[in-house]
Parts: structure tokens; C-alpha cells; sequence
């Protein structure tokens, strides 16, 4: 017996309109990526694959290697190093200018025309600065100031001036203002209520966001020299397009100690900061201790520049600056010529398509790398007889997040790479390498998402019997589910800027024809290129935002950019 | 100086306030004059933070003139309304101290009005600094826990830093909002006491739900009702049945 139902059928959401709109949307992606699932699993990409996989092992550790590794790596930690400064050094008066007025309000300012205007303009600067991708940034660069290290610095500094600086200002913005509007009623002015009474509770935070974007700014610098910017990126590129794979290995291998180095770093840094007693030196002994790590700071980044042989001397000379000021002029007029633009609007749907491919073979992939991450029970079992089944699922869990790890330290360039040199050149190789990197880092997100959900209707259902698998998708993943949309279409606005430069490797979109029009020096295009670059990142940006406000109580947005953007 | 200082250190004609579409100040007079020590009372709501607020010059009222230190904020430069905040020391009713900083730091934040950040990031490190903070926390009862975080302290204990940094600040006008909130009605009259201590010589605003800790410390006693002023009375004036009518619960009519 059925019961009366005198509500209406509900279809199932994706029978109703955002579901389609998702189908018909990922079908145009898959046909714009040129997906084809014939040649992902034809023998010749298939043996391609397995000699990937076999070629690895062992890694390189011949000492003829071994000796001539550190040359590269050193730049590559270098470039990262002068090129984050260079992007705090950007990127904090660039915070402070963009603060929302509302805030400087609250301690006490009062924000006449001139500072809502410089407001609007440190905005605008830092959406330029963070739109255009560094490796594009890198391209620019390299014309304007030629090939070398030089330019992988700049183009670092310079997109990531635009991230850090928009992070700051929203870190800021979202820590509790009672001690600053405290300051300010007592009257400091809105500059010193900030620096005195908001960002102490924040300090911890802004060090670790900045050791994060230290870490993304060394796999950035291990490709740059995939366009002449410098860094181990070159060498790499060498060894895969010489099938040496095993060297290639080793680099990913040495890549990998590098970023785990940074983040242990990073959590030292955060509880340190956290325990700090005060906020400036109160003894002399501490004085010289802060002094001393202030100094050492400054020693790494100066030692950095002395690597790379840079100098604010040299960045800064008068020929560099005609350099720069000479390429800068070229650029203009754009060229809006018919013909040109009609070539560019299918490389920009490609891009688009890459995009959303990408994007979604990483939630796929990264949502079932997460389930087997987080499949083994949590804690210990309380009768301590863990059975053949349980020691498996934790072999698979920790297998799952070995592999996570791995698709994240490569950056999508680098998988565009493999991917190209395994199945040809072409976006749907694009759309393959955004997925596999971005899986990695979907599928952390994921996991942590799950790992957080409240146990009650996880430990009802396992009172009922239910094994883990039906756990996860029974319990814990309707519980999260919005909160994995919500980093889906975060990573998306990031993939937007990453796929617009896979072309640069020959893996389809508007990197390709930027890096033409480069190469022949045609300027007005590179503009043109650029402005369209920019515009489709910002729709992205847009759309991810409408998305997550309109089917999603969106949580605030620093709180998931800063982990992932 | 005489003549820079006015006889009333407060005075409201006819203020009104609104915020977020309620008058939390509606039509208000009051004179407070210098010496004068005020207790502020009325049920929740009534308006009493909002006015505090109009008296630090931390908020400016939307109709009416209000006049703090003879100034009318609303109408002052930047520079000089800092300087005229920096003339009004405050113990806020969430205290509002920096959690990260110590107990030193916190009271030298006092002067944040009138010395600029390097000046205060290296008075930790100047003697003289450092020993005079330490007389005003004996003051208070906390001389032991200078170097201390203040997140570390007890609620009660946090307050008595609060007072401290206004005992740094010399303002000339001290402003408590419920001060009493965060200590159990024992500690009330000690907190009352220090209150009353840190403003001698100086003028004296608190609002407080809890009269009898302030019965005989304070000069006046102005009760608040919906942002108006219902009574204005000497502590000798105010009786039972005048509280009981300030907090009166109106039935629907
Ligand atoms: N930021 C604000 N937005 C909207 N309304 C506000 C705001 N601040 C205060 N109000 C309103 O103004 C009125 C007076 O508030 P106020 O905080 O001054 O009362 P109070 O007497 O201090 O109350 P309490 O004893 O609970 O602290 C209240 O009705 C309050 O809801
Ligand atoms: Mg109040």
C-alpha cells in the first residue's frame, strides 16, 4: 500500500533545471576539449602510459645527476624566494589601499573622495595583477626584459602581488574589530587602530597564507623555464621530450621534499606566531632575537638575488626601464582586426571548454581519491582486532593520499606536458592535465570536508550495520555536499586562468596564439590576447560567484580561497 | 587654560540618533559638568551604549547639537577630532583589549591617540615606561602580570587592564559601560571602586543595569528610557519607586 501523496512529484535535481544546465554544459565542454575516449584508451597512448610509469623507476641517482641538479634547483628556490618578496612587497600597501572603506570607517577614518577612489583603483590593480596567469606574466616579462631569471621573478611578484594582496585585505577585513575600533575611538588614526588592534589576531594567519603562496610560488618557478624565465622547468621539459624518464623522476621526487619542506615550515611559523607573549620586544634578549630572524630574512632574500644575479640596481636601470617602457608602448593599439578576432573567439571557447573538463574530471577523480582517503574508520578500533578488510582500506587510504599528493605538487603545465607526449597535442590534453593536478587538490579538500562532517548520522547508520563505503555516501556526503560544490567552483576560477596558458605547450586555447603573436613580435594581438584573457577569467570569476550565491549559502570567501586559490 | 575648558564636559540639546532604523537617541538634553561623576541607568536597550558612543565622539549624532569638551565633533578636521578622542578614555563593555598583546602593552595602548606606532613599539623596552605602567598595575592589583599575554587573564582581571590603560590615557572625561557585566555582584563594588578611583580629577560617565554598587560613589544618577531621558536626579533624589518606573515592563495597549 502506497500512501497518499498530495504533494507534487519532485523530480530529481538533475532532472530539473540546473542539472540539465550542468549536462548540456558538460557535453559542450567535452565536445570543445576535443574529448575522445578512443585515444585515452588506444594501445599506442596506453603503452605511451606504461612507459611513462616504467621509465620512472628507478629515479635518476647516477652522481653525474645528481651534481648537475643543484645549479637549477637552486635557481628555482631562488626565484621563488625574490619573487615572493617582491610580491609581499606589491601586495601589502596594495591590501591596505583596498580595504574596504566600511572597515577604515569603523576605526575610526573618514573616508573622504581621494581614498574611496585610491580604494577602486588598488582593486582594479589587483584583479589585473591576479587575472593574468603567471606563466602569461612570464611571457611578457621575458620580452620586456629578456630571457632569464629576471623575469620568472617579475611575473611571480607580480600575479602573486595581486593574490597576496587581495588575500591580506580580506584577511584583515574578516577578523574581529573590537580591539581596532576600541584604538580608534581612543583616537589613533585608522592606519595605526589596524596595525595595533586587528592585525595581531591575524598575524598567525597572513604568515601561514604566505608561506602557502611560498610553496605555489616554487612548483610556479619549476615550470617558468618552460618560457625562458628561468629555473628547473627547462631541464625537466628536457628530460620528458628525451624520454629520459627516470631523470624526470627525480626532479618530481626533489620537487616533492621541496614543497612537504615548506609546509612543515609554514606549521612551525603559525605556532610560533600563536604563542608569541606580546606584540613587540619586551627585554633586549628578545629585541636581538626578532632583530636576528628579521635580518635572517633578509639575508635569504638577498642571498636570492645574488644567485640570480639581480639587483633593484639592475631590475631598476635606466635601460631595463626603457626596456620595459619600450615593450609596454608596442603593445598598443591592439589589433581588432576582423579576421584576428574571429580566430580568437573558438580558442577562447576551447579554453572555456578545457576549463569545465578539467574541473570536472577533477571532481570526479578527486571525490573518489577522497572517499578512499577517508574510508578507513577514524581512531582506533576499540577491540584492537583490525581484520584483513580494515588494514586494507587504510593501505588505500594512505595509497590515496600519496596520490593526491602527487597530482598536486605537478603543476597543470607539467601535466600538460606527459599528457601531450602521450596522446598529441590538443586541448582535450589540457583538459586531462587540469584534471589530474587539480584532483589532487579537490580531493584533500574533499577529504578534510568529510573527515569534518558531525558523526551522528554516520555512527546511526553504522549502528544499523552499514559498512564504511555506505557511510561515506550515505551520511557523511549529502552532509558536505555543499561545501564540495563551493571548492569546485573556487578551483574552477583557478583553472580558468590555468587553462588559458596550457596553450604555450601546444595543449589547445589562447595560450597558443599569445604565444605565437609573442614570438613574432605582433603586439597589438598580445594585447588583444591579454584583454580577452582577462575578461573570460573575470566572467568565470563572476559566474563561480553568482553560482555559489544562488545555490549555496556561499560561505565567506576567504575562508576557501586562501587554501586553494 | 581656564578658558579652553568648559564648564560642561558633556552637553546634549535635542540629540537624536538613529541606527538601523531605530532612534536609540531621541530628542535627549543632558549637561554633565566637570568634576561630575554620572551613573547612566535604564533596561536594555534603552540607548545607553548609543550614548556613550555620542559622548566619546566615536559616533555623531544625526539631529540636535551635541558638544563633547566644548567641541562639536561632527564638525571638526580629522586631526582634531583624533586629538578631542584621545581627550576621552574609554572601558568598553566588551573591554575590547588586544588579546595578543601583554598586559603591558595593552595599558601603553592607552596613548595610542597621541603617540604614533614606533613611539609605542619600543616603549616596552624604555625603563621609564615600563616602571610607571607598573605603579598603575599595582594600582589595579596587577603589577605581577606585566609581561603577561592578556588573553591569559580572567575576565575580571582583564578589566582591571582596561582600567589601567585609561589611568595611562588621562583623558579628561572616563566613559564605563557596564563595567559590571563581567564580575560576580562581590567583585562589583571593588570594580566600582577602582572606577571611581582611576577618575579622580576627572569627569566620570558609567552605564550600569546595577545600582547599588554605584549608590554612593556616584553625583547623579540619569535614567534612559527608548533614547529620552526619563529622570535627571542627585543620588539623595532617587528612590525605589523611580527605578521601579524606569524598568517598568509596558503592556501591549
Ligand atoms: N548597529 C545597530 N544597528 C541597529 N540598531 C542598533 C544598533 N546599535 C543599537 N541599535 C538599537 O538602538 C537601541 C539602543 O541600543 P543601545 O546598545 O544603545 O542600548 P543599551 O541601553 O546599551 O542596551 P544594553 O543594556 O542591552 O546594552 C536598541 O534598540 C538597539 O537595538
Ligand atoms: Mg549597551
Amino acid at each position: 500500500m502506497s500512501p497518499p501523496s498530495a504533494a507534487p512529484v519532485r523530480r530529481p535535481w538533475w532532472l530539473r533545471g540546473p542539472g540539465l544546465a550542468l549536462a548540456v554544459a558538460l557535453a559542450l565542454a567535452w565536445r570543445g576539449s576535443e574529448g575522445n575516449l578512443g585515444t585515452l584508451l588506444s594501445a599506442d597512448t596506453l603503452r605511451a602510459f606504461s612507459d611513462f610509469l616504467g621509465g620512472f623507476l628507478p629515479p635518476a641517482h647516477s652522481a653525474d645527476f645528481l651534481s648537475g641538479i643543484w645549479r637549477p634547483l637552486l635557481q628555482t628556490v631562488a626565484i621563488a624566494t625574490a619573487g615572493m618578496a617582491l610580491a609581499v612587497l606589491l601586495g601589502i600597501p596594495l591590501a591596505l589601499a583596498a580595504i574596504d572603506p566600511r572597515l577604515r570607517a569603523s576605526l575610526g577614518g573618514r573616508p573622504g573622495l581621494p581614498s574611496v577612489l585610491l580604494h577602486r583603483a588598488a582593486r582594479l590593480l589587483l584583479a589585473v595583477m591576479r587575472s593574468i596567469p603567471e606563466v602569461l606574466w612570464a611571457l611578457l616579462f621575458v620580452r620586456a626584459v629578456g630571457l632569464g631569471p629576471a623575469a620568472g621573478v617579475l611575473a611571480i611578484g607580480v600575479a602573486y602581488g595581486g593574490i597576496v594582496g587581495k588575500v591580506f585585505a580580506e584577511i584583515l577585513e574578516s577578523t574581529p574589530r573590537g580591539p581596532g575600533e576600541a584604538l580608534g575611538g581612543a583616537g589613533a588614526r585608522p592606519l595605526a587602530a589596524l596595525l595595533l588592534g586587528i592585525a595581531p589576531a591575524a598575524r598567525a594567519t597572513l604568515a601561514s597564507y604566505t608561506l602557502y603562496r611560498f610553496d605555489c610560488a616554487i612548483r610556479a618557478s619549476s615550470v617558468l623555464g618552460l618560457v625562458g624565465a628561468g629555473g628547473l622547468g627547462q631541464e625537466l621539459e628536457l628530460s620528458l621530450k628525451m624520454l629520459r624518464y627516470d631523470e624526470a623522476a627525480t626532479w618530481v621526487l626533489v620537487l616533492f621534499a621541496l614543497v612537504a619542506g615548506v609546509d612543515a615550515l609554514s606549521r612551525a611559523a603559525r605556532t610560533r606566531l600563536a604563542l608569541r607573549p606580546s606584540l613587540f620586544p619586551a627585554t633586549p634578549a628578545r629585541l636581538a632575537r626578532d632583530a636576528g630572524s628579521a635580518l635572517a630574512g633578509i639575508a635569504v632574500v638577498g642571498a636570492a638575488a645574488r644567485i640570480l644575479e639581480l639587483s633593484p640596481g639592475t631590475l631598476l636601470s635606466a635601460r631595463a626601464l626603457r626596456s620595459m617602457g619600450d615593450f609596454a608602448r608596442s603593445l598598443w593599439p591592439p589589433d581588432l582586426a576582423l579576421p584576428f578576432l574571429r580566430q580568437l573567439l573558438p580558442a577562447a571557447a576551447e579554453t572555456l571548454a578545457v576549463s569545465v573538463l578539467g574541473t570536472t574530471l577533477a571532481a570526479a577523480l578527486g571525490l573518489l581519491l577522497a572517499l578512499v582517503a577517508t574510508a578507513a574508520p577514524r581512531g582506533w578500533v576499540e577491540d584492537a582486532r583490525i581484520g584483513i578488510p580494515e588494514a586494507a582500506s587504510r593501505i588505500a587510504g594512505a595509497g590515496a593520499r600519496a596520490l593526491m599528493n602527487l597530482c598536486r605538487t605537478l603543476p597543470e603545465l607539467l601535466w600538460a606536458l606527459a599528457f601531450v607526449l602521450a596522446i598529441g597535442l590538443g586541448p582535450f590534453a589540457g583538459a586531462l592535465a587540469i584534471g589530474v593536478h587539480t584532483a589532487g587538490v579537490l580531493g584533500r579538500l574533499y577529504a578534510e570536508a568529510l573527515d569534518e562532517v558531525p558523526a551522528g548520522p554516520a555512527m546511526a547508520l553504522r549502528a544499523a550495520g552499514a559498512g564504511a563505503t555506505s557511510e561515506r555516501l550515505l551520511a557523511s556526503l549529502p552532509q558536505a555536499f555543499a561545501q564540495l560544490v563551493a571548492y569546485t567552483l573556487y578551483r574552477w576560477e583557478v583553472n580558468i586562468r590555468a587553462a588559458a596558458v596550457l596553450g604555450v605547450v601546444g595543449a589547445g586555447g589562447l595560450g597558443r596564439i599569445l604565444y605565437v603573436s609573442l614570438s613574432v613580435f605582433d603586439h597589438g594581438r598580445t594585447l588583444t590576447v591579454l584583454a580577452v584573457v582577462l575578461v573570460l577569467v573575470l566572467a568565470v570569476d563572476a559566474a563561480s560567484t553568482w553560482l555559489r550565491g544562488r545555490y549555496l549559502s556561499s560561505p565567506a570567501s576567504f575562508a576557501a580561497s586562501s587554501i586553494i586559490l | 587654560m581656564e578658558s579652553a575648558f568648559p564648564r560642561d564636559v558633556l552637553a546634549f540639546q535635542g540629540a537624536c540618533r538613529t541606527l538601523g532604523g531605530v532612534r536609540a537617541i531621541d530628542a535627549l538634553d543632558l549637561r554633565v559638568s566637570r568634576g561630575e561623576r554620572v551613573a547612566v541607568v535604564g533596561p536594555s536597550g534603552a540607548g545607553k551604549t548609543t550614548l556613550l558612543r555620542l559622548a566619546g565622539a566615536s559616533l555623531f549624532a544625526s539631529g540636535g547639537e551635541v558638544r563633547v569638551l566644548g567641541e562639536d565633533p561632527a564638525g571638526l578636521p580629522a586631526g582634531k577630532l583624533r586629538a578631542l578622542r584621545a581627550r576621552v578614555g574609554t572601558i568598553h563593555q566588551q573591554l575590547h583589549l588586544v588579546p595578543q598583546a601583554s598586559v603591558l602593552e595593552n595599558v601603553l595602548l592607552g596613548r595610542v591617540g597621541t603617540q604614533g606606532v614606533l613611539r609605542l613599539a619600543v616603549a616596552p623596552l624604555l625603563r621609564q615606561d615600563r616602571e610607571r605602567v607598573a605603579a598603575l598595575l599595582d594600582r589595579v592589583g596587577l603589577a605581577s602580570r606585566i609581561d603577561e599575554r592578556v588573553d591569559r587573564l580572567s575576565g575580571g582581571e582583564q578589566q582591571r587592564v582596561a582600567v589601567a590603560r585609561v589611568l595611562w590615557q588621562e583623558p579628561d572625561l572616563v566613559l564605563a559601560d557596564e563595567p559590571f557585566s563581567s564580575v560576580d555582584p562581590e567583585r562589583s563594588a571593588e570594580v566600582a571602586r577602582l572606577l571611581v578611583d582611576a577618575a579622580s580629577g576627572r569627569t566620570l560617565v558609567v552605564s550600569t543595569h546595577q545600582i547599588a554598587p554605584l549608590r554612593d560613589l556616584v553625583d547623579r544618577f540619569v535614567g534612559l528610557r527608548a533614547g529620552r531621558v526619563l529622570f535627571d536626579l542627585s543620588r539623595h533624589q532617587l528612590t525605589e519607586e523611580r527605578l521601579a518606573a524606569l524598568y517598568r515592563i509596558e503592556g501591549p495597549t
